[in-house]
């Protein structure tokens, strides 16, 4: 067993209390094989170059890790600095920490006394700390590193032994204090706590419901979900990843609930990817994905702690990245990318009412330009007589065929809502009106297109909007355009084909090992009781198959 | 070979989800026009017809599960070996394999035909069979579990269609299928074998049964499944009837679809376009399943992967499809299969639980001795 | 594997390029709403079509083209010549018959329409008192597409239940039948205005009388059921004084009739001489009488029921044995034969042979349920 100590001196916050220290954090046999790793060997930060490693789970889904031999030569560049033995001499110790920095501008080295060297990084630390509880606490004691450990009262103090582990102690916000003639130094954990203050999620916002978003701190956001669920079994497991930005991952499961082999299949993924960096958690997400070739996402973000609760609990894991406000949720289900956290806000007639109006609107989105596109180009036949004479009068004077004028039109949309989304805030909603009217209007009157299809693209697009979930919603939006060109090629026949391909894409699909299609195919009428529709709460006290949760039980329905 | 085998835990399904597979697998190009060739039989007692293949096939049904009851685990093709030997056995099994690739080519082409009829007469018959073969490909590649899915949303999403049947429904006249009893016993079983065609896929549990989960449930859904699309035959048939007169229906190839004509909703009328195209999906889950059981036949076989099988099948059908152009030739080859099928699903079985008893008998007297 | 699936995927692009469907884009194609077939020189039919004219600058809505071929397709293939699109009969909504071509027999004509899968099943059929060409061809003060117009006027009195329904599966339907022959609406161009005068009769597929819509009414009485039909009967009020008081007892009483509701039931009563029993329930709502009678009495009410009872009695009798005397059986009674007696092994010679000998007991119960609603 291993532990990781540099990695967990990065997030200093929540080192506490979280379960680390005593959990294994990557446990893949395939490595513990071959690489040593003891104590005195606190060299491995990578992992290994792996391979695409099948992964068979009980429902039988194949799942590939993926993108998972890359980048050799960081690995080759970096491994020369471990097994490099600190200096006992003030002198080469800090040229060392300077070498290895590169001699970078922003590291300070004080003398404090002759034999006290302090090295730090300026803008990681708290200036007013390194004052008042490292300098102020040292004194004529202080001969061995022991001594000034021992001297310290901020929390995370420890003895380093390796060049590497020191070098990354100052990245992550430490100072150093060497002791002359002692190879040992002392880290001391004093980081900066700037972050964001808590804000309103922006793009989940709900009417009824606690107007909260995570934020960037990974430690905030860990704080806010144990502040909902206060539970022992709530459990966290910390890894880090990425190269060259050493980024911790958090995942969040609550035990007893959530399925182990999910949880050992999040971990294992985690620790499979190997990557320069990771930014955000959407990255992430793509990384750990059961296929990356589909369009669709198969895991899910959020940026509500509530939301991410209400997942611990019905057995799910999330996923919370340091420096990302998104949080991942896994496994997914298609369906559940139809609702919103205000469904289990608002009283279940409404909540139900708006999940199937957000299906179809969803399948209007995808089918419905298209329908248009293959009926006027192929089957005029299934135009109904009063229809007739508007739209053939609607089309007279459009010189394009309709599937020009429908791609034309779906384009011209498309931009406005890109451009709505680059502009700032208030610009980009007058321009969204702007360039609507004007862009529409003038689309007519010039005869570029009927005003028959302006109604139906913007029915389309504006059923796009009302999938709550952003990336859904661009999926929808862009799934139209091949499906336009189908019909355009091949009228009913075209879409239909389109229709198949997706579905048989869809089942196909797993998220974590789960179907994707999951409460369809396999059935489970139990859970379409909260997925197409939401039924009154005493009736839905179980938690959905999907999560293959150990204990199925909600809550007492009786009560 | 090994008689019986054991898929994976990950590969087997519910076995609810078999009604499903059976009403699939038995829904497909045949319920389009069945109603003229069992009309010219048996006349306006042809729902008699439609009964009386459903009981039979109920039978045939139950004959068949205990056949691979009498086994543990084991499919078709391990019975056949087990029972007949080397030889004569993988001489049999291959006769069942090209019987699920003869199932698949008269599907598709039918469908294809269809297509070029109603709506794309223009549209080349290779470019309608390349997509149907890339929508197949795709899904049986995906293993059982994706083709049973495929089914269960195929029977799923069709059931609107069967609402459509009220529209009909207003113009129908009930003098029409009377007098009852008038066709004679035999016009009655001669429009059950003219039926034959439209009644079979129910077959295809000998290669699947290894994957049920419960195989002791196997029967109870089954005949679930058997008698759901009796009943869609039996409500086909009576609204063709009442709808159409004697005359027409002898005249209308496809009455079934020719029923989607007269809908007329407010946004859609024409209907039968509609339902011409989605009968892909109905068909879809007809396709994979007789490709991926004759992809099983030859695997169990030769113990190839049953992917390489599955590509190989669908280049040589693909190919196989180019040589049927006229309506003569897609006639013949569909009657022809119709009479295959006809001792391969109804006589068959028979003879084959006949053997399987006869084979256990002997083993355990063997045992005893 | 992987290469396999672009190879797939490359070829599947290749093909979108190369099969393409054919487009019939809605506003290219010269979409025939009406057709109208008559009879020209020797075998040749001159058909009439009339196209939905789609460019709202257009002066006039429709478009007629007419040509003469010896096949309906034929003379579509013609009148493409003349057409500035393509010629489509996917929407195509009533054909009409001229009475030189009824007369001769429609059902080839009806035929190629069925066969036409771009058809469809619920195009009304209708048989012009003259020429059909001369309906399409005018030029009319009121209206600009007499095809529109045709086509509303028939569909307006199917669902106000004057006529019987004449799409053309129904009137498929009768003709392959043993037992019934069909009924079609009869147009005509009287005072600038198409009207329907009556119903053309057919034996078999050849028109071969008339009937007025009054006679229509009863067709579908016998044949058919009303929900809320409306119909007008003029009774002679013969010697029952008390029915009106003090006044005039030789006067007619005319009753207007809605909201009617019937149903009919035809019985073989015996094979062997052709004897049926028709009966017909039914009840309405009164809503118009031309003469003072004090509808508050429950007995004058009665006398009322009595009375429409005997006159549509009367009629229904009327109209089965002029079906008779122009050997059509429009009502049907051969199917009811035919699904009454086993193995008859009828066919449509054989039944117009004992046609002639029907016998029908006419039985009515009608019944007044209110007057509206002053008394």
């Amino acid at each position: 067993m291993f532990t990781m100590l540099p990695l967990l001196v990065l997030v200093p916050d929540t080192q506490r209390g979280l379960g680390y220290s005593n959990r294994p954090a990557l446990s893949t046999p395939l490595r513990t094989a071959k690489i040593p790793h003891t104590r005195n060997e606190k060299v491995y930060f990578f992992p290994p170059k792996t391979k695409l490693i099948p992964l068979t789970t009980r429902r039988g889904t194949i799942m590939f890790f993926k993108k998972n031999e890359k980048s050799p030569g960081v690995e080759k560049l970096k491994s020369k600095e471990s097994d490099i033995q600190m200096a006992e001499s003030s002198e080469e110790f800090t040229r060392a920490i300077k070498n290895r920095l590169n001699n970078s501008s922003d590291v300070v080295v004080i003398k404090v006394r002759p034999d006290l060297t302090i090295i730090y990084i300026e803008a990681l630390i708290e200036t007013s700390m390194l004052n008042r509880d490292i300098i102020g606490q040292l004194n004529e004691e202080s001969v061995a590193p022991s001594t000034v450990e021992s001297q310290m009262n901020s929390g995370d103090v420890q003895q380093i032994t390796s060049l590497k582990e020191a070098v990354f102690s100052l990245l992550g916000g430490a100072v150093l204090i060497h002791v002359e003639g002692f190879a040992p130094v002392v880290s001391v954990m004093i980081p900066t706590t700037d972050r964001r203050s808590l804000a309103k999620p922006e793009n989940e916002s709900i009417v009824i419901g606690p107007q909260l978003g995570f934020n960037e701190s990974m430690a905030t956001n860990i704080s806010l979900v144990r502040r909902y669920l206060v539970n022992p079994d709530l459990t966290t497991v910390s890894m880090t990843r990425g190269e060259q930005t050493r980024t911790a991952i958090s995942i969040m499961y609550i035990n007893g609930i959530a399925s182990d082999e999910m949880v050992e299949t999040v971990k294992q993924r985690i620790s499979n990817i190997s990557v320069d960096g990771i930014m955000d958690s959407s990255v992430l997400m793509q990384l750990i994905e059961d296929n990356s070739m589909s369009i669709f996402p198969l895991m899910v973000l959020t940026e509500r702690p509530d939301r991410a609760c209400s997942w611990l609990l019905n057995g799910k894991i999330i996923i919370i990245v340091d420096g990302s406000s998104l949080v991942i949720g896994c496994p997914q289900s298609f369906i559940e990318y139809f609702q919103s956290m205000e469904d289990q806000n608002v009283k279940w007639q409404v909540a139900s009412f708006f999940r199937l109006l957000r299906m179809i609107a969803m399948l209007l989105s995808v089918f419905f330009t298209a329908i248009y596109v293959a009926s006027l180009t192929y089957h005029y036949e299934i135009i109904p007589q009063p229809l007739l004479i508007p739209l053939s009068e609607s089309r007279s004077r459009v010189p394009f065929p309709p599937i020009i004028e429908a791609l034309l039109l779906e384009f011209i949309i498309e931009l406005l809502r890109e451009a709505g989304a680059r502009l700032p805030t208030k610009v980009g909603q007058t321009m969204g009106i702007v360039g609507g009217i004007v862009i529409g209007t003038a689309a007519v009157e010039a005869g570029f297109t009927s005003n028959i299809l302006i109604i139906i693209v913007a029915l389309g697009a504006l059923a796009s909007f009302t999938t709550p979930n952003f990336m859904m919603g661009n999926v929808i939006r862009i799934l139209r355009f091949p499906i336009i060109i189908l019909a355009g090629f091949w009228g009913f026949y075209g879409t239909m084909f389109a229709f198949c391909f997706l579905l048989i894409h869809l089942l196909r699909q797993s998220s974590l090992g789960s179907p994707f299609l999951a409460p369809f195919y396999p059935l489970r009428f139990r859970d379409w009781g909260n997925s197409v529709v939401r039924l009154p709460l005493n009736l839905t006290s179980k938690r959905p198959y999907q999560t293959r949760p150990l204990n199925s039980k909600k809550y007492d329905s009786k009560k | 070979m090994k008689v019986s085998i054991y898929p994976e835990q990950h590969h087997l399904v519910n076995a609810f989800l078999v009604m499903f597979i059976i009403h699939s697998a038995q829904l497909g190009v045949g319920v389009q026009g069945f109603q003229r060739i069992i009309y010219m039989e048996a006349k306006h007692d042809a729902w008699m017809s439609v009964l009386l293949s459903g009981g039979i096939a109920s039978i045939i049904g139950f004959i068949m599960v205990k056949t691979l009851q009498s086994y543990e685990s084991a499919d078709l093709y391990g019975i056949q070996r087990d029972v007949y030997g080397k030889w004569i056995g993988t001489f049999l099994n291959l006769v069942y394999v090209s019987y699920c690739l003869g199932a698949f080519l008269v599907i598709i082409r039918n469908y294809i035909e269809v297509l070029q009829a109603w709506v794309f007469p223009e549209v080349p018959t290779w470019f309608l069979a390349l997509t149907l073969m890339l929508l197949v490909l795709y899904g049986a590649l995906g293993g059982f579990r994706i083709i049973v899915g495929v089914s269960f949303f195929s029977v799923f999403l069709a059931l609107w269609l069967l609402g459509l049947l009220s529209y009909p429904l207003q113009y129908i006249n009930w003098q029409n299928i009377m007098p009852m009893f008038e066709a004679n016993t035999m016009d009655i079983l001669k429009g059950t074998y003219a039926m034959t065609f439209t009644v079979i896929g129910f077959e295809l549990m000998y290669s699947y049964y290894p994957y049920i989960k419960e195989k002791q449930k196997t029967t109870r859904y089954m005949q679930i499944g058997l008698a759901y699309t009796t009943f869609l035959y039996l409500a086909v048939m009576l609204v063709s009837l009442g709808y159409f007169s004697g005359g027409q229906l002898e005249r209308t190839i496809w009455a079934t679809l020719s029923l989607f004509k007269i809908v007329r909703l407010p946004f859609i009328e024409r209907f039968e376009y509609v339902a011409i195209t989605f009968w892909m999906l109905i068909i879809l889950p007809n396709l994979m399943l007789y490709i991926w059981s004759a992809s099983r036949g030859v695997t169990r076989i030769f113990q190839w992967k049953e992917k390489t099988f599955i590509w190989i099948f669908s280049i040589f059908l693909f190919a196989a499809i180019q040589f049927f152009v006229t309506r003569e030739q897609i006639n013949a080859l569909s009657d022809l299969f119709g009479k295959v099928s006809f001792y391969v699903v109804y006589c068959y079985p028979i003879v084959l639980y006949i053997f399987v008893l006869i084979k256990k008998k002997v083993v355990r007297k063997g045992n005893a001795t | 594997m992987k290469n396999m699936t672009r190879l797939l995927l490359a070829l599947f692009a290749l093909s979108f390029l190369s099969s393409c469907a054919d487009p019939s884009t809605l506003e290219k194609i010269g979409m025939i709403t009406t057709v109208g077939y008559d009879k020209a020189d020797g075998e040749e039919i001159q058909t009439t079509i009339l196209i939905l004219e789609t460019d709202p600058q257009s002066v006039d809505s429709t478009n007629v083209i007419s040509s003469n071929a010896l096949t309906s397709k034929g003379a579509r293939i013609k009148g493409s010549l003349k057409s500035q699109k393509k010629l489509e009969s996917g929407q195509l909504r009533v054909a009409l018959y001229g009475k030189e071509v009824a007369e001769k027999g429609f059902i080839n004509l009806a035929d190629t329409l069925s066969r036409d899968h771009a058809i469809s099943d619920l195009t009304y059929l209708a048989v012009v008192d003259g020429k059909a060409s001369e309906i399409l061809e005018k030029k009319y003060e009121q209206f600009s597409d007499a095809g529109q117009y045709v086509y509303k006027e028939i569909e307006q009195n199917i669902k106000g239940e004057t006529i019987p329904s004449p799409t053309l599966h129904e009137m498929l339907h009768d003709y392959y039948s043993v037992g019934i022959d069909p009924l079609m609406p009869l147009l005509k161009v009287e005072d600038e205005m198409i009207t329907i005068t009556g119903m053309a009769i057919m034996k078999d597929d050849k028109m071969v009388g008339r009937i007025s819509p009054i006679e229509a009414f009863y067709v579908k009485l016998v044949n058919d059921q009303y929900d809320a039909g409306n119909f007008e009967l003029t009774l002679k009020n013969g010697n029952d004084p008390e029915l009106m008081e003090g006044q005039d007892s030789s006067k007619k009483i005319a009753v207007a009739l809605d909201t009617i509701k019937s149903k009919s039931k035809i019985d073989l009563l015996d094979e062997q001489t052709l004897e049926f029993d028709l009966d017909i329930s039914m009840n309405a709502r009164l809503q118009e009488i031309n003469q003072k009678i004090d509808l508050k009495n429950p007995k004058n009410i009665e006398i009322l029921d009595e009375k429409i009872s005997q006159e549509m009695n009367k009629e229904i009798k009327e109209l089965i044995r002029y079906g008779k005397s122009v050997d059509s059986d429009f009502i049907g009674f051969g199917e009811v034969y035919r699904s009454a007696v086993p193995h008859s092994k009828l066919t449509k010679k054989k039944w117009h042979s004992m046609y002639k000998d029907v016998k029908v007991n006419v039985n009515i119960d009608f019944q007044i349920v209110r007057t509206g609603v002053v008394e």
